[in-house]
C-alpha cells in the first residue's frame, strides 16, 4: 500500500511508546532483586506472595470489588429500565434526557467528588457507605445507560410486540423476547462500568470514610512511602484481571454474533 | 404500558444526577458568584497562579503530543490489513482500561533517583539527573495516559475516509506527504478538533497522574483542589478552584464542539 517510511517510525514509537512501561513493570515483578531494576538476579514470586501479606493491600481489595461488583450490578438494572424508558420517550425529550444522564461522564472527577462529600457527607450526613455507593452509580450510569439504550434501539420492536399480542405479559415478553439481544450490549455496560469504578480514584478518596481504603487509594499510598517490587507485583496482578476482562467479553458477544450468521 | 410508567422508570437515575449531582454542583458554584472579586483575588495569588498557568500549559503541550504521535499512528493502522488493525486496537484499549495508579506507577519506577535511567546512567559512571517530580514527568505521564485516547478516537475518523479516496490521490501521483497533509488532515480535521479537546480536558481535570508524578512540588489544579478540602477545608476556596476546573474541561469541550459542527457545516456547502 501507500505506506511512508516516516508515518511507520512514528506509529512503532507511538506503540513501544505504550507499551515498554507496562512490559518493564512485569519484567520487575518477577525479578528477586529487592529494588526496582532490570538488572535480573533470578526469577521470584515473592512480590506476589507480599501483596497478600500486606493486610491494607487485601482489605483494600476486598472493599473495592465488593463495592464495584454491587454498584455495577445496581447500575445495569438502573440503566436496562431507564433505556426501556428512553426508548419509549419521545425523541427530543429522550434525547435531552439521555444527555443528561451522560454529563456526569464529562465532569472532572476530583469536582464530583468534592461536590458529593460537601452535598451528601457534609450537608444532608448521609453514611459514607451509602454516599460512596451513589458516587460509584454516577460513574457506572453514563455507561450503562448509553450502551444499553443504543443496544436498545437496534433491537427489533416488531418481535417483542408479537409476543404481546400473541399474550405474553410485558415484563415476561421483555425478559424472553428482548433480554437475550440485549445480553452484548449490557456484558460491555458491565465491563465498562466496574472497571471505571473499580479504577476510581478522585470519588473514592473523597467518600471512602475513615479507616476505608479502596484499592487504586491503597496502592498510591503503599507507593508513596514504599518502594519496592510489591507494586509491581499487583500492578501485574490489576492487568491480568484486565486481559481475562477483555477474553471473557470478546469470547461471550464475538460467540453471539457468529451464531447469528 | 401508559407512557406515565415509562416516566417512573427514570426516577432512580435523576434523583442521582440531578439530586445528588447537578444540583448540588450547581448550589456550590452559584454562591462563589456572589463574590466575584476572590476570584480577582486567586488569580492575584502567585501560588494559585503558578498553578492555573502550569495545568494549562502542560495540558496544552500533552494534547499537542497527542497529536503528534497520535494522528500519523491512526492513520498508519488504517492503512493495515483489517486483522492487524483490529488486534492492534483492542492492544491499545488495553492500557486504557488499566488502572492510572499502575500507569503512573509503571513511569515512577522509570524516572525516580533510583529508576530504570537513573540506574543506567550509573551504570555507565555518567551523573544521575532529575527526572521525577518536574514538569516534563507530568507531561510524560499525561501523554501516556491520552495517548490510547487519541488514538482510540482517531481510528474510526481515518477508516472512514476511505482506502478509495487515498488511492485516488495517489494514483493522481500524490507524493505520501502530500496525500497526509492535503487529502488525509482535512478530512480528519473536525474530529481531530473533538479528540484534541477530549485530551486537554482530560489531562487539565486529572489527578493520580500530577499527582504521582508531579508530587507537592508541581501542583496541578486538582491537587490544588483536593488540598483545600482535605487539608484546609475551606469549601469556597475549593468551590472557587472546581468552576475553573469545569471552565477549562467542560466548557470548552462544548466551545469546540460548536466550532467543529461549524467548520463541518462549511465543508458540506463547499462540496
Amino acid at each position: 500500500m501507500y505506506k511512508h517510511r516516516g508515518l511507520k517510525a512514528i506509529a512503532i514509537l507511538t506503540l513501544l511508546f505504550i507499551f515498554v512501561p507496562l512490559i518493564l513493570i512485569m519484567i520487575t515483578a518477577f525479578n528477586e532483586a529487592d529494588i526496582i531494576s532490570l538488572k535480573f538476579t533470578g526469577v521470584s514470586l515473592k512480590w506476589f506472595t507480599k501483596v497478600f501479606k500486606s493486610r491494607s493491600l487485601t482489605s483494600a481489595l476486598k472493599m473495592s470489588f465488593s463495592l464495584s461488583l454491587k454498584a455495577t450490578i445496581l447500575g445495569i438494572f438502573i440503566g436496562i429500565l431507564a433505556s426501556i424508558a428512553l426508548v419509549k420517550i419521545p425523541g427530543k425529550l429522550s434525547n435531552a434526557l439521555l444527555s443528561m444522564f451522560l454529563s456526569s461522564s464529562l465532569i472532572p472527577g476530583i469536582v464530583m467528588g468534592f461536590v458529593l462529600f460537601r452535598f451528601l457527607v457534609v450537608k444532608l450526613a448521609i453514611p459514607m457507605n451509602t454516599s460512596l455507593m451513589c458516587g460509584h452509580l454516577l460513574i457506572i450510569l453514563p455507561y450503562s445507560i448509553r450502551l444499553i439504550s443504543a443496544g436498545l434501539k437496534e433491537c427489533d420492536v416488531s418481535i417483542e410486540e408479537a409476543a404481546r399480542t400473541l399474550g405474553c405479559k410485558p415484563f415476561k415478553a421483555f425478559v424472553i423476547v428482548v433480554l437475550p439481544d440485549l445480553k452484548g450490549a449490557i456484558l460491555s455496560a458491565f465491563m465498562m462500568g466496574f472497571i471505571n469504578s473499580f479504577n476510581n480514584i478522585p470519588v473514592s478518596m473523597y467518600l471512602k470514610g475513615p479507616g476505608m481504603n479502596t484499592l487504586p487509594y491503597a496502592m498510591m499510598n503503599y507507593i508513596e512511602y514504599n518502594y519496592d517490587p510489591t507494586a509491581s507485583a499487583l500492578s501485574v496482578m490489576l492487568m491480568l484481571v484486565t486481559v481475562a476482562f477483555m477474553v471473557i467479553i470478546d469470547l461471550l458477544t464475538g460467540k453471539k454474533s457468529d451464531g447469528r450468521k | 404500558m401508559k407512557k406515565t410508567t415509562y416516566f417512573l422508570f427514570l426516577i432512580v437515575p435523576m434523583i442521582l444526577v440531578v439530586g445528588a449531582l447537578l444540583l448540588p454542583l450547581v448550589g456550590s458554584l452559584l454562591p462563589t458568584f456572589l463574590q466575584p472579586s476572590e476570584y480577582v483575588r486567586f488569580f492575584q495569588d502567585e501560588y494559585n497562579r503558578t498553578i492555573f498557568y502550569r495545568s494549562i500549559r502542560l495540558s496544552l503541550i500533552t494534547t499537542v503530543l497527542c497529536i503528534l504521535l497520535g494522528l500519523p499512528t491512526s492513520y498508519w493502522l488504517s492503512l493495515l490489513s483489517e486483522k492487524k488493525r483490529r488486534l492492534l486496537n483492542s492492544l491499545i484499549l488495553f492500557p486504557l482500561l488499566t488502572n492510572a495508579v499502575v500507569r503512573g506507577f509503571a513511569w515512577i519506577t522509570i524516572l525516580s533517583k533510583n529508576g530504570i535511567i537513573n540506574q543506567a546512567l550509573k551504570a555507565i559512571h555518567l551523573p544521575t539527573i532529575q527526572l521525577l517530580y518536574t514538569d516534563a514527568a507530568i507531561v510524560i505521564g499525561s501523554v501516556y495516559l491520552f495517548l490510547p485516547v487519541m488514538v482510540n478516537t482517531l481510528s474510526p475518523v481515518m477508516e472512514n475516509i476511505g482506502s478509495e479516496t487515498i488511492e485516488a490521490a495517489h494514483t493522481l501521483g500524490a507524493k505520501p506527504v502530500v496525500v497526509f497533509l492535503k487529502v488525509v488532515l482535512p478530512l480528519s480535521f473536525s474530529g481531530l478538533l473533538i479528540a484534541g479537546v477530549m485530551v486537554f480536558a482530560g489531562s487539565i481535570s486529572a489527578y493520580t497522574t500530577p499527582t504521582l508524578l508531579g508530587g507537592n512540588k508541581k501542583m496541578m489544579l486538582a491537587s490544588l483542589l483536593y488540598q483545600q478540602t482535605n487539608a484546609l477545608s475551606n469549601w469556597d476556596a475549593a468551590s472557587r478552584i472546581a468552576f475553573i476546573m469545569l471552565i477549562c474541561s467542560l466548557g470548552v469541550q462544548k466551545l469546540f464542539s460548536i466550532i467543529s459542527k461549524k467548520v463541518d457545516r462549511r465543508e458540506a456547502q463547499n462540496v
